[in-house]
């Protein structure tokens, strides 16, 4: 700033996204934040009475008007609400919604077990290193150092058309002399040549690894991975940065449709990408510029914003994106901190609306080589997507279900991380019985919580199947909030930041389109397809939920058809697992790419009685209760 | 039995080589389950395909043209119930025109009637055809109004003639003009030569259904078969009965001899009552009436009920884009925005109208989405929105310069004040019954 | 030629329903209206039984609509502010077979009437007219279930229909009727699973169903008569396939849609291609009516007293219990 400059700026700084914005002395940290563009929600419009806009204060100096709404403890670990608090000096804080994310509770690894894998679990992948013993040149043998290598390698595994990255060929002459001819090359086999891709000392001892990573709207994990084993040497995940540029798709498509956002919007991911690739490294003991290969799946805009592709005609009618399938690009052209000659691929995508998250998903499941049997893969996301067939054909939509099932949109809402209640149970006595992840105080409720706790206020009759709460019920457990009536799922002082927990009508009615936007799509798949459920042999559930999804409770608001239960699987982030299959063998790279090919997208927007089946499913459970008589039955032995 | 797209992807190539111009063959399935495609647009589809899918695809009910150039279209219709499908071809109105009138009584009238149209929802709504009725003693009055109209009038003739002579010299008049003609008694050979040599359809008369096939037999097996079915009623009651059985005959039972347009000629001298009888009719299968007399005001009831009737039910019902009054506003009343589904629109009109506040609602073209859904595809957005207030002049008509925009479109209020300078965007409610509440809190103007 | 007529049979039947109660019923009615009971498609008396013929209500107000048109003052103008008098005018001069009462100027926006005044105003209305009579309020939840309530109380055991309930707003005024054993009007927007979703809600409170009727929620003709057209039929489809969540008798109110819209209120001389304004206006409402009747309404609260007596008129005509013709 300019030193002739009076009045004094102070920079804020938010954490984890290392935010920064200048701003006058005196002025409210809320409106700080709302300069950024964070997401950081209020209830109460600033007036310091939800306890919303609570933030950590890191360091710096602060005045604080009022903290009421927050319990000492809280203060006392500097907890402050965003509205009460003046900045006086540079501040650096910590937006405690988006602190790290525990992988635990992010990746299951159950599913990432072999035997669960068979079919798909190989570990064959493009990427070898291989150690060559060159001959000594001489005067009688002057052939050239890439010659030699050429020869050795020829030995070793039969080459094809065969390339050398320019790098390579920079540093070979030294690389083999300085050796005493005892090297190792790195060879990335595709389908028409074989390249090298890099060259090094075998006294180096350097490893060949390989990152697969979801790249999800709000959330990115990420696992190491020994290429030679296989095996997962560490995992992270981390919000995504791109989250203060909007918290949808749509808007991020949106923020990018000005000069240098779409930039701003791809260095942003690969920002949290590099931050993840540095953990995991760290973690491991192994050094970034080891990671030859990147396996990438995300939906449809994310890769775009990730390749640096303009984004603007997903969103647009016809829905035409710049690519589905993604040719192998390189690490320079995406800004990753790998090796700068690392092959990145990502997933297929069908269409706009249908990614490679879900391609990716589908690795995961035995449907692509089952001829005759029927299944349904469900992800419920922010946008639900389905996928319905077999082996001969595939039949594919997304509906917008929003961010209810992963926590957002709903007041005590919050991804799968600690202190979320992942499953709810009230006793017939109505005490209510909750677990929390990582048995901490309970911040909020998770997709799985959320799913329990609207099957039971259902069930028990505490709501009508219109998600209203009945008048007669006692004003203790259903109270009147500043959103409409609530019910409390537990009291101010035993909760995490000291205030009630309470899902209102509103977040209800919210959860209820959720799932009535899933259940219809699934209608609306089936009727296309001419099946029943009962020809559907397996339904396998991917999503955000966390990981104790109630299956039976999914079933009793709705959200899951009521078939046998034996028929359900649920794969918790099957992107990222498929990410990590692609990573390991090209196979199941060339497989995916065709199976993508031929998956046949149905719009929902052109589907005539979409709309109908939609206001269906907007009941508990739904409409006609005779589509779901396990539900009915204990409907009508409560009522 | 429909196939399902499932059962029509057995037996397609599953090669999904793209060439009948979608992706896959199951999506070329689907629409051909659906009926939004050929099978022929298959180049590889196989002899069984074609014979499993061949079949049956003969429309149940015949269409028929009556008119030269701008003929009218009647008949091959699908369904009982609009919400099946769609109903397809509307039903035609026609005005009576007698020959004892005159044709100095005639032609002003005949001059009028071409004229008049009135339009509704950016379509141009107008009667179809004419019926001129041979009621004097000289055929030259007959002759006469039917050339009166072919001079002054583009529309389709039916003609009622009960001279068979004379009829032919007024077919003689209506060349390349595939007219209509109305039988009231029984069908003879005669008829069906006279309007196979002139291109005519025949309007047939009978008062039983068994007399009625029997008559379209006879004529479909002398290879008539441009017909319309008049079956004579006592009563709207009967009618209505008639049409549904006639209907219901062809399409569920394919009873050949009913498969063809209906037609009813209305005589009622009673406005109000005339005005129910039509009503009736359009809605249950009539695909040709005609009215009595020439009647504005009832036109344009008859109009917009069958442009209500023969709409696409699957499509979303939009409404004009522009902008619309709520009670009584001045040029300082608050002004909102939406999208042009007809659902929204309706309910956010409601609701404004229940908060007692007169007011602008501007309604933009969204094609018929809902806010959330107009607002992902970019239909709803800031740079739109400002183009449309400006296009519309509407910042010459108003003082206020606030608008206030659906809250589940919140993202766009940037853009659209940057876009719209000068004007302050409001944030408003996400659920529209809020709208009251919301109101009261927040200044609008 | 054999023709055999091609006749469908239905699983379901229409809910009876009862209007008004006679002195022995517990009212102070002279006849009770009943509606519904149908077992075939609207007149298809060649394929099912029809026990009862639709019927036309009129309507008076509590507070005249501002939009009430000219003409239509015409035909009550001496009682027009008097509720009482203008529903003995509708029955005995112009054939209205119920009354509706409106009470919409008790909706804090729209005059903010007074509770006590809205019951007052039934009451005089039960006492000048000995037909079943409906009283229609308005969507201001907190003060409708107010007025509704009092004006179930001071009508207990007419058997009035109280109009209207819907999804989010039902319980209150549910609990009302039932108290004082009135029929209830469970109106939802143009939608069949919302109209499916409000029934359930009400039956399973342990409404009887035989006092429910449906409201669709219908506008006048060119206002979204192509979806409420069809969403009828396929109600009434539903519900004579054997649908009892769907199976209720429906009403319609064509003249308060139709008497607020530009087509019925603009001079002839600004728009000379649409005639004649009154004529006009009656065969909007006449029009809006006839079609929403063959889609299966069985209780229309009409204005225009001609398009009253043409519709009433064109009901008998179709009133036709025998086969065939």
């Amino acid at each position: 700033m300019k030193a002739d400059r009076v009045k004094k700026t102070i920079k804020v700084t938010f954490l984890p996204f290392e935010t920064c914005v200048e701003v006058a002395s005196g002025i409210s940290i809320l409106e700080a934040v709302q300069k950024t563009g964070l997401p950081l929600r209020t209830s109460c419009g600033g007036k310091g009475t939800c306890g919303d806009c609570v933030v950590r204060i890191l360091s710096g100096t602060y005045r604080k008007k009022s903290s009421a709404a927050l319990s000492d403890r809280l203060v006392s670990q500097g907890y402050a609400l965003a509205c009460q608090t003046a900045v006086k000096s540079d501040l650096i804080l910590q937006l405690p919604q988006f602190q790290e994310l525990s992988i635990k509770s992010v990746v299951d690894t159950r599913f990432f077990q072999k035997d669960r894998l068979s079919g798909y679990y190989e570990v064959e992948p493009p990427l070898r290193k291989i150690d060559l013993e060159l001959s000594a040149p001489s005067l009688e043998d002057n052939t050239s150092d890439l010659k030699r290598l050429e020869r050795e390698l020829g030995k070793k595994i039969s080459v094809g058309h065969l390339h050398c990255e320019h790098s390579v060929l920079k540093k070979l002459a030294y690389t083999v002399r300085q050796s005493q001819r005892e090297i190792s090359v790195v060879i990335f086999d595709s389908k028409e040549h074989t390249t090298i891709i890099d060259v090094f000392s075998q006294a180096e001892e350097k490893e060949i690894y390989g990152i697969a990573c979801d790249l999800g709207t709000s959330t990115v994990v990420l696992h190491l991975v020994d290429l030679q084993s296989g095996e997962i040497l560490s995992s992270a995940s981390s919000f995504n940065q791109q989250i203060k540029c909007g918290e949808d798709i749509i808007s991020r498509i949106n923020y990018s449709q000005k000069p240098g956002r779409l930039q701003e919007l791809h260095d942003l991911i690969s920002g949290t990408i590099n931050h993840l690739v540095e953990k995991t490294t760290a973690t491991a003991g192994v050094s970034s510029s080891e990671i030859y290969y990147a396996s990438f799946s995300g939906n449809t805009t994310m890769i775009h914003l990730f390749l640096n592709l303009e984004p603007r005609f997903i969103r647009e009618e016809p829905y035409v994106p710049t690519l589905n399938q993604v040719p192998l690009v390189l690490t320079r052209d995406v800004g990753l901190n790998i090796n700068p000659e690392a092959r990145i691929t990502c997933a297929p995508a069908v269409g706009s609306y249908v990614g490679g998250d879900i391609t990716a998903g589908l690795l995961c499941t035995p449907i692509l080589r089952d001829p005759d049997r029927n299944s349904l893969f469900i992800d419920v996301g922010t946008n639900g997507e389905l996928v319905l067939g077999n082996k001969d054909w595939l039949l594919t939509c997304a509906c917008s279900a929003g961010p209810a099932f992963e926590g957002g949109g709903i007041k005590c809402g919050m991804p799968a991380s600690p202190g979320a209640i992942e499953g709810i149970k009230i006793h017939d006595s109505g005490q209510l019985e909750y677990k929390v992840i990582d048995d901490a105080k309970p911040k909020g409720i998770c997709g799985s919580g959320l799913v329990d706790l609207l099957a039971e206020l259902f069930i028990h009759g505490y709501i009508d199947r219109n998600g209203k709460f009945d008048e007669t019920v006692t004003k203790e457990i259903v109270l009147d909030t500043e959103e409409g009536k609530g019910f409390l799922v537990e009291k101010a002082q035993k909760s995490f930041w000291g205030k009630d927990l309470v899902i209102t009508e509103k977040d209800i009615a919210h959860l209820i389109r959720s799932k009535g936007a899933v259940y219809s799509a699934c209608a609306i798949l089936l009727k296309n397809s001419g099946l029943d459920y009962d020809k559907i042999d397996s339904f396998y559930i991917a999503g955000g939920f966390g990981q104790r999804l109630s299956i039976e409770n999914a079933v009793r608001i709705g959200l899951l058809p009521d078939v046998d239960r034996q028929k359900f699987h649920y794969l918790g982030n099957s992107s990222l697992l498929g990410a990590y299959l692609i990573l390991l063998t090209e196979k199941n790279r060339d497989f995916i790419n065709q199976v993508a090919d031929k998956m046949t997208y149905l719009e929902l927007n052109a589907e005539p009685s979409y709309m109908n089946e939609y206001t269906g499913a907007l009941f508990l459970p739904h409409t006609e209760m005779d589509f779901f008589p396990s539900v009915k039955k204990l409907f009508n032995a409560n009522t | 039995m429909a196939l399902s797209g499932l059962d029509i992807f057995k037996l397609l190539p599953k090669t999904n080589c793209g060439d009948c111009g979608v992706p896959t063959c199951m999506a070329f399935a689907m629409k051909l389950a659906q009926k939004k495609a050929e099978l022929s647009e298959c180049p590889h589809a196989s002899e069984e395909a074609k014979a499993t899918l061949g079949a049956a695809s003969e429309p149940p009910i015949r269409l028929v043209k009556i008119g030269g150039q701008s003929s009218l279209e009647v008949g091959n219709e699908t369904v009982m119930f609009r919400h099946e499908k769609t109903f397809y071809h509307p039903t035609g109105i026609a005005i009576e025109l007698r020959a004892s009138e005159g044709q100095e009584k005639l032609l002003p009238k005949i001059k009028e009637i071409e004229k008049h149209k009135v339009e509704r929802v950016g379509e141009e709504l107008k009667t179809d055809l004419f019926f001129v009725t041979q009621d004097s003693q000289d055929k030259k009055d007959f002759l006469g109004a039917i050339n009166l109209v072919k001079q002054n009038s583009a529309k389709g003739i039916i003609l009622y003639c009960q001279d068979r002579a004379t009829l032919k010299e007024a077919l003689g008049l209506l060349k390349d003009d595939r007219p209509a003609i109305f039988l009231q008694k029984e069908l003879e050979d005669a008829d069906i030569e006279l309007a196979k040599t002139n291109q005519a359809s025949l309007i047939l008369t009978a008062e039983s259904f068994e007399e009625l096939a029997a008559q379209t037999e006879k004529a479909r097996s002398a290879g008539l078969n441009d017909l319309l079915l008049n079956l004579e009623s006592k009563g709207v009651g009967h009618h209505l009965l008639h049409n549904t059985i006639l209907r219901r005959s062809a399409l569920k039972k394919n009873f050949k001899p009913f498969g063809y347009p209906l037609f009813s000629r209305i005589q009622i001298k009673d406005d109000f009552e005339l005005a129910a009888n039509a009503s009736i009719f359009l809605c249950k299968y009539d695909s040709v009436i005609v009215l009595p007399r020439y009647d504005k005001a009832l036109l344009y009831a008859l109009f917009t009920l069958r442009q209500n009737i023969y709409t696409d039910p699957q499509k979303p019902i939009q409404v004009d884009p522009k902008v619309y009054p709520i009670g009584d506003p001045t040029p300082e009343s608050p002004v909102f925005v939406t999208t042009n589904f007809s659902l929204t629109y309706f309910i956010v009109s409601g609701e404004i109208e229940n908060s007692g506040l007169s007011a602008h609602l501007v309604v933009t073209d969204t094609e018929g989405q809902s806010v959330l859904t107009a607002w992902a595809a970019g239909k709803f957005v800031g740079e739109k929105v400002a183009k449309f207030i400006k296009d519309i002049k509407f910042e010459q008509q108003v003082k206020t310069r606030k608008i206030v925009i659906p809250g589940f479109a919140s993202q766009i209020s940037g853009d659209l004040e940057e876009h719209l300078p000068g004007w302050e965007v409001i944030v408003g409610c996400q659920e529209a019954s809020d709208i009251p509440s919301f109101v009261k809190k927040v200044k609008l103007t | 030629m054999t023709f055999e007529i091609p006749e469908e049979t239905h699983a379901g039947k229409v809910m009876e329903v009862t209007l008004g109660a006679t002195p022995d019923q517990g009212g102070t009615r002279s006849h009770t209206v009943k509606i519904g009971g149908s077992t075939s498609s609207p007149f298809h008396f060649f394929e099912g039984e029809h026990p009862h013929s639709p019927v036309v209500a009129m309507e008076v107000f509590d507070q005249v609509p501002a939009k009430y048109p000219d003409f239509l003052r015409n035909y009550c103008r001496d009682v027009i502010d008097q509720p009482a008098a203008m529903a003995k005018k509708c029955v005995a001069e112009y054939g209205a077979e119920l009354i509706s009462v409106r009470l919409e100027g008790t909706h804090p926006e729209k005059g903010n009437r007074s509770v006590e005044e809205a019951a007052e105003i039934v009451k005089h209305v039960l006492e000048s007219v000995s037909v079943p009579i409906i009283v229609t309020g308005h969507s201001h939840f907190e003060k409708n279930n107010e007025v509704m309530k009092k004006v179930c109380e001071v009508s207990a055991g007419e058997n009035c229909l109280i109009n209207y309930v819907e999804t989010d707003n039902y319980k209150t005024i549910a609990a009302a009727c039932l108290a004082y054993k009135h029929t209830l009007v469970a109106q939802s927007p143009i939608d069949v699973n919302l109209a499916k979703q409000l029934n359930i809600l009400l039956t399973e409170m342990n409404f009887p169903a035989e006092k429910i009727v449906m409201d669709p929620l219908t506008g006048t003709l060119g206002y979204g008569l192509e979806y409420t057209y069809s969403i009828m039929e396929r109600i009434r489809n539903d519900g004579l396939a054997g649908d009892k969540m769907l199976a209720f008798p429906m009403l319609i109110n064509p003249g308060y849609e139709t008497f607020r819209v530009k087509e019925t209120r603009a001079a002839e001389k600004d728009y000379p291609e649409w005639g004649d304004l009154e004529a006009r206006g009656i065969y909007w409402e006449i029009s809006t009516s006839m079609s929403l009747l063959v889609a299966g309404a069985e209780l229309l609260i009409m204005y225009h007293p001609q398009a009253v007596d043409a519709v009433k008129k064109k009901i008998k005509e179709m009133f036709v219990p025998k086969k065939g013709n």
